[in-house]
Parts: C-alpha cells; structure tokens; sequence
C-alpha cells in the first residue's frame, strides 16, 4: 500500500550550513546567517511538506534491477541494492506553494531568488532525511539513489511517480523532459539491507559528474 | 427525466469507488483500470450493477484516466467505457457520467502543459465520451484550479452535456495549488457548471467541515463524494478505516448541511452507498439558494465586493509613465511583475493589469504578464483593455474570476464584451457612456447603468456581476462634476447595484491632486462606493481609506489602521546614506543604497561615462576576479550587482543618447528546461557590465530564439540547459542558429554541461559561471 507521508514544517530542520553549501560557499567563512535563517524561516512558512512512499520486492540479475513495477538495466544500481531483498521507492516534495516563493523572491532580486532557491534544495534534503530515518527500523537503509543518478536512465522517474500516484497523492508532476514540478522534489529508490552496507559516500557521490563543485 | 431535471427533484446519488474495488477484484498495482473496459467488461459491468443495486443514479464511466497522455488507444477505451456503463444501466433509472480526471501534469506558469493544449487533451476524449452517449461529464479529483478551468472550458467547448465538477480539498480547505471552496465556486459557476463540489483525498467527516463554506457560496447543488477515510495496510491489504455505517452515518449530516449530489470516492463500496441511500432518501432535500454576491477570485481565495469598500491598485498601467512603457516595450516583465508586488504589499485587493501600447502585440503581452503575475501574486485581476482580442486571452488563461474593465453603454462594446463574461465567467464594470457620450447628470448615468444591465441580462449574467463606473470627472472644468458623480453612486447604491470610480480623475488640472482625490475619495465611500481604481503608493489615498475603514467600523478594533499609521515613515527628513568608502567600495561591499547615494552626488561633478568606466566597471571587475579566484562567493556577487545597478540607474539619465550603448545579448533557458536561476544569474552580470540584454525567459523553442536573433541583430546568445534531457533542444537551437544566423555566435552553460559537451553540440563558448559568461562577451563582442 502506498503510504503518504506530512510533515510539519516544525519539524524539519534545515541547516544554514547545507543552504551555505549549495550557495556555492565551500568553506565556512563569509556566512551571512541572517540572511540564510530568514530565507529557511519564509521558505518553511511556504511548504507543505508530503510524500509517499511503498516497499517493492528487488530481484537482481546481472546488470538488470527487477522492483515489479518497473526493471531498470543498471550497474550503479546494483552495486548499491546488492543484498537487498526490498526497497522503498520514495517521492517528496515541499510543495508547489514553496515553488511560487522561489519564482517571487527571484523576482523581487536574484540574491533573494538564489538564497531561497538553496534553502528550498536543503530542505527537501532535510525532509528526505528525516523520512529515512523513519523507515530505519526495516532494516540497514542504503543510501538514497535517484533517477540519473551514475548509469540509473532518467526516464524512469516517469515510471516511478506513475507508480506511486505521486500527482494524486503529493502534487507532485513531470514535465516532459522528465524534470519535477514542484521544483524542490525527491524520486528515490531506497535499498533495505539485512547487514550493514559497505556502500560508502551519499547518493550524489555515486555521481558521475566528477568536475561538480559539491563533491568533496 | 434529463440529469439536470433529476437533481433539483430530490437527492441524487453517485456511485463508490472503483479502483480500490477493482484492486480487491485482481487489479495488479501499477495496471490501469481503464484497460478492463476493453480486457474484463463484464467485471466493469458488473461493478457498475452493484452500485446500481445499491440505490446509485450516476454512474460514473471507467475513464478517470483516459486521456491521450496515458492512451493511444483512447477512443476504443472511451467507447468501451461508456457502452460498459450503458449496459449495466439497462433498466435502471440512472444515467452515465463520462468520467475525466486530471491529466497528470502541472499547467503553465508552474509546470510545462500548455494551457490550450490541456484544453485539447480534455476535449479529445469529452467529444469521444459524449458521441459514445454519456449523459453528463463529471470532471473530479481536480487539484489544480487552472487545470479544472481548463477541462470545464473543454466540456463546454466540446459538447453540450451537463458539467459536473468535484475538487480535492485537504484538511486546511484548499486545493493542493491554493484555492479555496470560496475561490472555486466562483470560478466554476463564473463557467457555467452545472453542479459543484468535493470528492477524495478526505474521508466524510473533514467534509463535512467544508460544507458550510459551499452553503454560504454556492448557487449551484453540491456534490459529496468522500473517501471511505482514510487507508491502512492490514495483512498486506489495503483497509479503509470507516465503514458502512460510519460512513452512511455521516452523510445523514452532510445532507443537512446542504449537499444533494452524495456518493463516495476511494474505499466506499456499494453496502457505504446502499447504507447511505437508505438512510438519507426520506431527508428533507434543501438546494442552495441563489446568492447573487459580486465576487472575484485568484488562485488561492475570493473577494467578495459590497462588504466594505476595496482598492483596486492602478499602477501596471503604462498611462503616463515612461519607465513602465520602457519595460513593455522591452518586454521586461520582472518590472511589471514588481509593480504588482509593491501594491500587493500596500493592501490592495485587486491589481488592474493593462499594458495596452501601440506598438506592442498587446493580446501577447496581456496574456503573458498575466500569467506571469499569477505565478507570483495570489491577488485577483482586473483585465484592462479596450481589445476583445487581449480581453477573451487573458479571460481564458486567467486563474480564477477575473474582473473585467469594461464595458459601456455603447452596443458594440456590449456585443463584444458580454459573450466572453457569460463562457468566461468575471465581474465587469460597465462605464456610464454611450453612443451619445456621457450624460451630465446622475440620472442620465444611472439610465445607462440600467440600459447595461438589462442587456447583461439578455446574455444571462447577472446584476451582480455588474459594476457600474458612474465615471469621475475633472472638477476644474465643471464645477458640478464631482457633485453629478457622488449623487450617481449613491442612487446606484440604492438601487443595489454594486459602484466603482477611477477616483484620480476628478483632480485632473488642480495643483495638490492628492489631497483633492483622498477627499473626493473619502466622500465616494460615504455614498457607498464600493471599488475605487486607485494608486496605493499615494499616502493621502491611503490615509483616506484606512481612516474610512476605522470610522465606519470595517476595521476591527481599528487593528488595521493603527498598523497602518505605525508603518508611515516620520516625516522628518530620512537620514542622508553616505558612504565614506567611495562609489567603487560602496560596490565592491555591495552595499546597494550607499553605492545609489555616492553615485548621485558624483555625478554633479563628474561626466556620467567617466564614472562608469573608472569607477563602477573596475570595481565590478575587482569582484569577479575575486569570484573567478573563489575568494567571493555568488551571493556576494550578486550583491555588489545590484548595488552596480542601483549607481547605474542613479546617473542613468544623464547618459547622452547613444552612448553607452553596448551590445545586445540574446539569452534563453532552451525548449523543455523550466529551471532558470542560473540564466538570471548571467543575466544580471551582463547586463551590469552594459550589456542590453534580451532575456526571452525559460523553456523557449529554437525558432523563438533564432527569430529574435535575427530582429535584434544580436551577435551572441546564451543557452542554458539544466539537464540531459533538455541537451537535444539546446544542440537542435544551436543547429538552427548556424543555418539562420551564421555570424552569431553561441555560449552555453548549467549544471549538466561541460567543455566537451558544448563542442560535442557545436557551441561557441562553454561557461562554469556567470563571471566567464561575461568574459566571453567581453572578448568577442
């Protein structure tokens, strides 16, 4: 059953830091907190926090990653799900209101528009996090992998967000080359392991865009 | 009995759900339901008989999602669908709804769907369903007003069936795009359906909550169709956590707080609805009453016009202004779009969008500020135009219950203007003129105000849609004018009929307007005015209206003027920003208000080019430096941007003509990429380095592109593309260039681009970053 998760903008916690990061700052120094603590605090008065989520069978063989409702031929896939029986397939979005904050704010001057735009980028994050932790008792989570992710196609984000309803259930919609409306959203395929992975690295290290300032 | 008989006869029911009952009938997760009207018709027939057998009238045809987006087979799924329901209504006394859900996408301006092309999609199967032989359309599960628009306009404009619209509300009232119960029923009557109201996501006890918010609305019967609450995995199955009795229960109260179309949506079975029929038949049946209230809404809520005197902001309105005509012709819409969030700011109700210039495509023009005012502003409109074209374009995109500025007595503009108010829905004030001008007397006014009304009528729309304007006119060339006008609203208001003035007028040729129009203002208000068109920057117009509001007891504890009093800057002289550190540091510290500051008081002894080439572009290119170095960061760019910007536009004027001019630069988000932060971001840097910079937006189409290259002679465009999916359009745009405008030449940039991309498409320049963006026009240009 696909179960849909809210949460109250309360309880996500956003973290200047992250917002910094996106910001492009990739030290500490020069932090304006002000700014970025009253860009997370509009930006959450903007959000409506929703998900929703099922647990799926994984079969894997070879390269080919079999969730029922969708197989997808992919090597980073496997080698992050290898020894997964399960896995939850995940939508989340902070909502299209919080979009229409962006738009605004960018709008009034781009140093608005861009710092709201980070802020929205960590707080899906930070909602994708604390959904995680929610499901930790099923079992060692592997780190969260997304469409387009290494050499996982992007067309199937399509495939997911049919599957879980995501429009019906979180607003959540595709556009036609595949990017997600509201903005600020998260497909994600989350592997349950019976031991402790030796997966190393987040989802966006499994990237292949080596030259990306994010990467450590 | 017709459909539209049978509902204002008694109680009439729908039908439960059907995917959850399909599912528990083998329905694998992930298949479309649709597909069993073809594979399993007698499991859909035989789900339509049980709820037929359970008391229901409407059945609803298995077609939620039968749409061109999912089906190529559509017209063989549709046909099928209806014959299916047909079928099983054989001997009943019920009747076939076509079904038609959302499409699954996010329209224009949020998403990439094309309002029209929405409009298509739902069209297609409505003309299918309807030849098939459905009784009624019943458009549900609609979570997005513009999408609900667009598939009532469709109905209409395809079939001449009974519309029937049911929304999904959450637990804060609204639809998951924002609009309240209030705001859609203005829009959907405004349209033309025929009933209205709720269905899914909720179970009956939250709907029973929004209840009350319809009856105190709507005209038209309501419908409620609950989920059977809310959903629960037991032993693998999906449970609903109400049931029959609960549920039937609950509907006994939904039908006494005014609800005549009842059934259910997802978990509801035939035994919730045979309970419910059983148990709500011998209900008094209660249809809401008419409630003729002039409303106009947004996207997000309504405001209703006659309770207390509203301010319609005058201000995206080029009459007059140079910069704002700049910006038209410009096509600068970010100015436009500012305009109307300082008014929103100021607490008007209602914004008056006109953008009417000659040389512009004013119908283009209406139709994108519209939309864009809408992805950024919750405030209802007010369309302004004289041109039916722009009128019927905006009215058709609008989100919600536009306020139509206006029609006059004159039977061309009658002729005109009325069919688009009765397809499109809106309010619209109607001007006291005619063929022979206008009347000098109040009583001449009202004449014609009764002659628009009367004629309003014939088309259907109703006195409360009408506002009249009994026109204010410059006291300094009659005496009396102010007199003829204050006497004209009021015997307008007698009548009941709602009044609105373009105040300012009165003052015209006075010194001192102000002060005449907050007086005029005051007095209007005092014979019943009702709107008043007006500019929310003028402090006196402001004064006069919060004042008026405390007075009259609108105002709450006068909670509204004291905040408004408390936020009037004092009138002493504001401190004078100075800046000890020089033009130059003011915007390397991107310290915009200084940079303004030390820019105006250079400039009284310093030739404005010199200024900008000695002092504002070093310092600007001190900060890229430090930028390209990543000892600044992108905030701190931007901020000694604007702060460039802000000394620019303090000696701007100064600039003889036709120096200074740099370049143009064309710069576009391509086809299909809808995420353009970072083309802002390019776009704020060139055009500080002196660029004119022609910014055609996101998600462009190449030839958009190539066109506007070749009008403006633009010799370098920027392209942005945010994902691999969006690539092709960027090489397919660039392919384009080379053949139509050769000499140009082609950067690109965004997050999925590198070097060997950009040759592998065959651009010009690859950029990291805004600053080598910059610097690649400074090479090339």
């Amino acid at each position: 059953m696909i179960e849909i998760i809210k949460s109250a903008a309360a309880e996500i916690t956003i973290d200047p830091k992250e917002v910094a990061v996106y910001l492009g700052y990739y030290s500490a120094n020069g932090i304006d907190d002000k700014t970025i603590n009253d860009a997370i605090t509009e930006f959450k008065t903007h959000s409506d926090f929703k998900a929703c989520c099922v647990k799926v069978p994984v079969k894997i063989k070879e390269n080919i990653i079999d969730l029922g409702f969708m197989q997808a031929e992919s090597k980073s896939l496997r080698k992050n799900l290898e020894g997964c029986d399960e896995a939850y397939i995940l939508a989340a979005t902070t909502g299209i209101n919080s979009q229409r904050l962006i738009e605004k704010n960018s709008v009034i001057s781009p140093i608005k528009g861009i710092v709201t735009d980070c802020v929205g980028s960590a707080a899906i994050e930070a909602f994708c996090d604390k959904i995680n932790l929610s499901f930790e008792n099923s079992g060692f989570l592997r780190p969260r992998f997304s469409p387009g992710y290494g050499d996982l196609c992007i067309d199937c984000q399509r495939k997911i967000v049919d599957f879980l309803y995501a429009n019906k259930n979180i607003g959540l919609s595709l556009t036609e080359s595949l990017m997600m409306v509201p903005k600020k959203s998260v497909t994600a395929i989350i592997g349950i392991g019976k031991e402790k992975n030796k997966c190393r690295g987040n989802g966006c290290m499994t990237c292949k865009a080596e030259k990306c300032p994010y990467r450590d | 009995m017709n459909i539209l008989k049978k509902i204002k006869s008694g109680i009439t029911y729908c039908d439960g759900g059907a995917g959850t009952l399909l599912q528990s009938w083998g329905l694998e997760a992930g298949e479309y339901p649709e597909t069993w009207n073809i594979t399993k018709p007698e499991k859909i027939i035989e789900m339509h008989r049980l709820y037929l057998e359970a008391g229901a009238n409407i059945i609803t045809s298995c077609t939620f999602g039968a749409n061109r987006f999912k089906f190529d087979n559509l017209e063989e799924i549709i046909t099928a669908a209806i014959s299916n329901a047909k079928t099983a209504c054989e001997g009943y006394d019920a009747f076939v709804a076509l079904d038609i859900g959302p499409l699954g996408k996010m329209l224009e301006p949020l998403g990439d769907l094309p309002f029209e092309k929405a409009v298509e999609v739902f069209s297609e199967s409505i003309k299918i369903g309807a030849d098939a032989g459905a009784d009624l359309v019943l458009i549900e599960t609609m979570n997005d007003s513009l999408e609900a628009k667009a598939a009532v306009l469709a109905a209409k404009e395809s079939c001449n069936l009974p519309v029937f619209v049911t929304c999904v509300y959450d637990e804060e009232k609204k639809l998951m795009t924002g609009a309240n119960p209030a705001a859609m029923i203005a829009m959907l009557e405004g349209l033309g359906a025929d009933a209205i109201g709720m269905n899914c996501s909720l179970g009956p006890k939250q709907m029973l909550e929004i209840i009350p918010e319809f009856a105190k609305y709507a005209s038209l019967p309501i419908i409620v169709n609950p989920n059977a609450g809310l959903p629960r995995s037991e032993n693998g199955k999906t449970v609903f956590d109400i049931d029959a009795d609960e549920f039937s229960d609950i509907m006994c109260e939904i039908v006494k707080s005014g609800a005549t179309i009842i059934g259910g949506c997802c978990g509801t079975t035939p035994e919730h609805i045979r309970k419910t029929v059983e148990k709500t038949k011998e209900l008094p049946f209660m249809l809401p009453e008419k409630k003729n209230l002039t409303v106009v809404s947004s996207y997000t809520h309504a405001v209703e016009i006659g309770n207390a005197p509203i301010i319609i902001g005058e201000r995206i309105n080029p009459t007059g202004k140079k910069r704002f005509k700049e910006a038209l012709r410009e096509n600068d819409i970010n100015y436009i779009l500012n305009e109307g969030l300082a008014q929103n700011k100021k607490g008007v109700s209602v914004l008056d969008v006109n953008v009417g210039l000659p040389e512009i495509d004013e119908p283009e023009m209406m139709v994108n500020v519209i939309r864009a005012l809408q992805s950024v502003i919750d405030l209802p409109l007010q369309i302004d135009t004289v041109d039916p074209v722009a009128m019927e374009k905006a009215m058709r995109i609008y989100n919600g219950k536009a306020l139509i500025n206006s029609v006059s007595g004159k039977e061309e503009s009658m002729k005109a203007v009325f069919p688009l108010v009765k397809k499109y829905g809106g309010v619209v004030i109607a001007v006291t003129l005619d063929e022979n001008g206008i009347p000098d007397s109040a009583k001449g006014r009202v004449e014609i105000a009764e002659k628009i009304i009367a004629r309003a009528s014939e088309y259907g729309i109703g006195k409360n849609n009408i506002i009249v304007d009994p026109l204010a006119m410059a006291v300094s060339s009659d005496s009396d004018s102010a007199n003829i006008t204050l006497e004209a609203v009021k015997a307008l208001h007698d009548m009941g009929i709602k009044t609105s003035l373009g105040v300012s007028n009165i003052s015209f040729g006075l010194p001192s307007r102000a002060d005449v129009n907050a007086v005029f203002y005051t007095m209007a208000m005092q014979n019943g005015l009702d709107c008043a068109i007006i500019n929310p920057f003028s402090e006196e117009m402001m004064k006069a209206w919060h004042c008026y509001m405390a007075l009259t007891g609108k105002d709450e504890n006068c909670t509204d003027y004291i905040e408004f009093a408390q936020s009037l800057e004092p009138t002493e002289k504001k401190a004078e920003v100075k800046s000890s550190t020089g033009l130059d540091g003011c915007i390397i510290s991107g310290l915009k208000e200084q940079a303004g500051a030390a820019a105006a008081e250079l400039i009284k002894t310093m030739p404005p080019m010199e200024i900008i080439n000695t002092m504002i572009i070093p310092a600007l290119n001190t900060v890229g430096k430090g930028f390209e170095e990543k000892r600044v960061y992108l905030p701190q760019l931007l901020m000694s941007a604007q702060a460039a910007k802000e000394a620019f536009d303090a000696i701007k004027s100064a600039i003889p003509a036709g120096e200074n001019k740099k370049a143009k630069i064309v710069i576009a988000t391509v086809k299909g990429d809808i995420h353009d932060i970072g083309k802002n971001i390019v776009k704020v840097l060139l055009e500080n380095y002196g660029y004119e910079v022609i910014d055609l937006g996101k998600d462009v189409a190449p030839e958009k592109i190539v066109k506007t290259v070749k009008s403006s002679g633009a010799k370098l465009v920027g392209l942005s593309a945010l994902m691999t999916t969006t690539v092709p359009a960027m090489e397919e745009t660039i392919k384009l260039l080379r053949e139509e405008a050769p000499d140009c030449k082609v950067m690109v940039g965004g997050a999925v681009m590198t070097e060997e991309y950009a040759s592998m498409i065959g651009a010009d320049s690859y950029g990291t970053d805004a600053m080598s963006a910059v610097r690649y026009a400074e090479e090339i240009l």
